[in-house]
């Protein structure tokens, strides 16, 4: 096996932020950050998986390393601290709403997790 | 043989009990040595800094990476599946045992470091003065049969009868001493030569090793790949760094995200390198599987 | 326990009688089940490589591999899922006996059968990526489905479960993958047909800041989205992403209080806590499960 084929490399690489900017989307769009059409029931055409990193270097003619480094800097970078602190929030109301009155409680207008 | 404490315990039995309930629960090896051996430790290091009353070392050797770790060509593989717990495991039920049972005080001696990252106790010295094995160029204390394991070091103050050291070293193997008189150097130095870029360096005569040279450092630099020497690497530039958008790239990248899933699972991702081991030949044949 | 049926045995594998790779197989299913497995289930290697690329597939960690032995066990336990402290399945959710069990059964395989066995890698090494998928694992030894909520598999029986296997070059007879969907349940696409939602979907909308979102015709999934970086920032609330955007944000201070304050800060604490612990919290968002059906009824006691 090659070492480009040895899998996803970790060596201490610093990806250039412009190339980081200039490809994050198209980068995060091949991963498995958002993942589309997963479920193994769907037929073959329809079902879509992400791309490996090797994959999508040689997609978009990008150095493998680089492509390691824009997709992991943008897993951390897609939601700010904040939206972590709204997670806190969303879980004390969701589990609260279903304690209270369990699957009903989702259908009474907007879900309780969004009061 | 009795305690001498009146409490009617022959130790012969109580040893044969201790150490084949080990066996069967997953250790290799179970010796007891001498803790008198380690006295020439650096102070605060040497069992009796830490159990004042400890009249034996049980050391228990087991929990090696298995074949198929060995053999895989993706290191990964043996960076996050670790299995030395099982024999720390071992050692702190072996520890209860012997207070709960027999009423005498046992530790398992904690396999992680202190301050200026020294360790409580010194493993391999506790393991050579057992005879659960023997130095070795590499480093790692080897078991004439089943080469490299884990230890786990259980100080007590119940008095089993010592097993001695082994009377022969184990390191160099044959096949060792063959490809140093061949060509200069042995499967360990060769893999890793401290005189290029690696960690092992040494001399061997008439199948003995008769100097060896280590960096330590260099050694815990790839043992602690993506540990906590690793985060600490990555801070230290970060913190040097003056551009923002830069120590973001670093922050969020691949390598310190990799040394936080490291810590976070220590207990099976904390060692990372063991090519010298891979290389060598002692208990080599038990990985030999289809 | 679950009990997966097998596929016939002759055709699916080249070696040795079949008789006897069923009582080997049997064996070590066994293996796993007393070794704190709830269930176990056997993927040929092949199988993977329809759906993943190279350098993610079982043969990438092993040369010569032929079985994914898949070991699954229940999580937080059932009073935690009762609790009105949802934090409580956030921190004692993880006990790892399915670790505990492919351990067992790789051991046995190279101690008693003279085959290599390693516990498959599934920690996350580059990234959020594992190196092979255990989610998938399940999928192709007949233990689950992938679900609208999270593409969670889904056991029948069990609902979710936590997976971890064993890789091995020893010739098992492998399971059947499940033939139906367990995903969307009856309730559940009557739920979708009477409000245009799944309790997941309503629960976590995407279309409203959370995850999911996903289509049902006739009964079936026919589309679906997971957004999994949102769910990181729930599932996993206090860990490691949380420090390192903690980190940047100290580096980028000039202001020693302000570091201080940042450094002495409870989320701080929780952070690095999660970080220390993070075997027992790595989950920390189940709200889809909550209210997903699938093996509800087993976290009923008295």
């Amino acid at each position: 096996m090659t070492e480009v084929e040895r899998g996803e490399l970790n060596g201490f690489h610093v990806v250039d932020p412009a190339l980081y900017e200039a490809h994050r989307e198209q980068v995060v769009g091949l991963s498995n950050s958002f993942q589309v059409n997963r479920n193994e029931f769907l037929p073959e055409g329809q079902r879509r998986r992400g791309l490996s990193d090797v994959e999508i270097a040689e997609r978009l003619g990008l150095d493998v390393r680089d492509v390691t480094e824009i997709r992991v800097v943008a897993e951390n970078d897609q939601y700010p601290i904040e939206e972590y602190e709204a997670a806190a929030r969303f879980k004390d109301a969701a589990a609260a709403s279903y304690h209270e009155g369990g699957v009903r409680n989702l259908y009474k207008g907007l879900p309780p997790t969004r009061q | 043989m009795d305690t001498g404490a009146g409490d009617g315990l022959d130790t012969e039995v109580v040893k044969s009990q201790l150490l084949g309930n080990a066996l069967k629960r997953g250790a290799l090896v179970a010796r007891v040595g001498d803790p008198g051996l380690l006295d020439g430790s650096q102070p605060g290091q040497r069992p009796v800094d830490l159990l004042p009353q400890v009249q034996s070392m049980v050391v228990l050797a087991g929990a090696a990476p298995r074949a198929g770790e060995w053999s895989s060509p993706r290191v990964e593989v043996m960076e996050t599946t670790g299995t030395a717990d099982r024999i720390s495991a071992l050692g702190n039920s072996l520890a209860r045992t012997i207070e709960e049972t027999y009423g005498y005080y046992a530790m398992n001696v904690p396999t992680t470091t202190d301050g200026d990252d020294r360790a409580f106790l010194d493993f391999r010295a506790a393991a050579v003065a057992s005879g659960a094995g023997t130095s070795s160029l590499a480093g790692p204390v080897l078991h004439p049969e089943h080469g490299f394991l884990y230890l786990a070091v259980v100080l007590t103050s119940l008095p089993l009868g010592h097993d001695g050291p082994l009377t022969s070293g184990v390191c160099p193997a044959p096949a060792c001493s063959e490809m140093w008189d061949a060509s200069g150097t042995t499967p360990c130095m060769d893999v890793c030569p401290i005189d290029r870029g690696g960690c092992i360096g040494g001399e061997l005569s008439q199948g003995v090793v008769i100097g060896r040279r280590f960096d330590q450092n260099r050694c815990r630099d790839r043992t602690y790949q993506y540990w906590v020497p690793g985060y600490q690497a990555v801070l230290e530039r970060v913190l040097d760094e003056p551009d923002a958008a830069r120590r973001k790239m670093m922050l969020y990248g691949s390598y310190f995200t990799r040394t936080l899933w490291s810590i976070t699972y220590s207990g099976v991702a904390q060692g990372q390198c063991f090519e010298c081991i891979r290389a060598c030949p002692v208990g080599g044949d038990r990985r030999d599987l289809q | 326990m679950a009990e997966v049926p097998g596929p016939a045995a002759s055709g699916l594998v080249d070696d040795g009688d079949a008789d006897q790779l069923a009582a080997l197989t049997e064996e070590i299913r066994r293996v796993g089940l007393t070794s704190g497995a709830t269930v176990v289930g056997i993927a040929p290697t092949s199988a993977f490589n329809d759906y993943v690329p190279v350098g993610h597939r079982p043969e990438d960690f092993l040369p010569g591999a032929r079985s994914v032995v898949v070991a699954g066990t229940p999580g937080p336990s059932k009073a935690a899922w009762q609790s009105p402290n949802r934090r409580l399945m956030e921190i004692t959710g993880y006990d790892f006996r399915e670790n505990v069990a492919s351990l067992v059964m790789a051991e046995h395989i190279e101690v008693h059968h003279g085959y290599r066995a390693i516990q498959a890698p599934s920690l996350p090494t580059s990234g959020h990526l594992p190196p092979l998928s255990m989610m998938l694992a399940a999928v192709l030894a007949g233990l689950g489905t992938r679900s609208i909520a999270a593409n969670i598999v889904l056991n029948p029986e069990f609902g979710l479960l936590y997976y971890a296997a064993v890789i091995s070059t020893m010739p098992l007879l492998p399971d059947r993958q499940l033939d139906e969907n367990v995903c969307p349940a009856r309730s559940c696409i009557r739920l979708y047909e009477q409000e245009g939602r799944t309790p997941c979907m309503a629960v976590c909308p995407a279309t409203e800041g959370g995850c999911i979102d996903a289509t049902i015709q006739d009964g079936r999934i026919a589309s679906s989205f997971y957004d999994r970086e949102r769910c990181a920032t729930r599932a996993m609330n206090f860990g490691i992403r949380g420090h390192i955007k903690q980190v940047e944000m100290l580096a980028d201070m000039d202001d020693p209080e302000q570091r201080r304050g940042m450094l002495n800060s409870d989320d701080f604490r929780r952070n690095m806590a999660g970080i220390g612990r993070f075997k027992e919290s790595v989950a920390q968002c189940f709200e889809c499960m909550r209210v997903c059906p699938v093996g509800r009824y087993r976290r009923k006691l008295k």
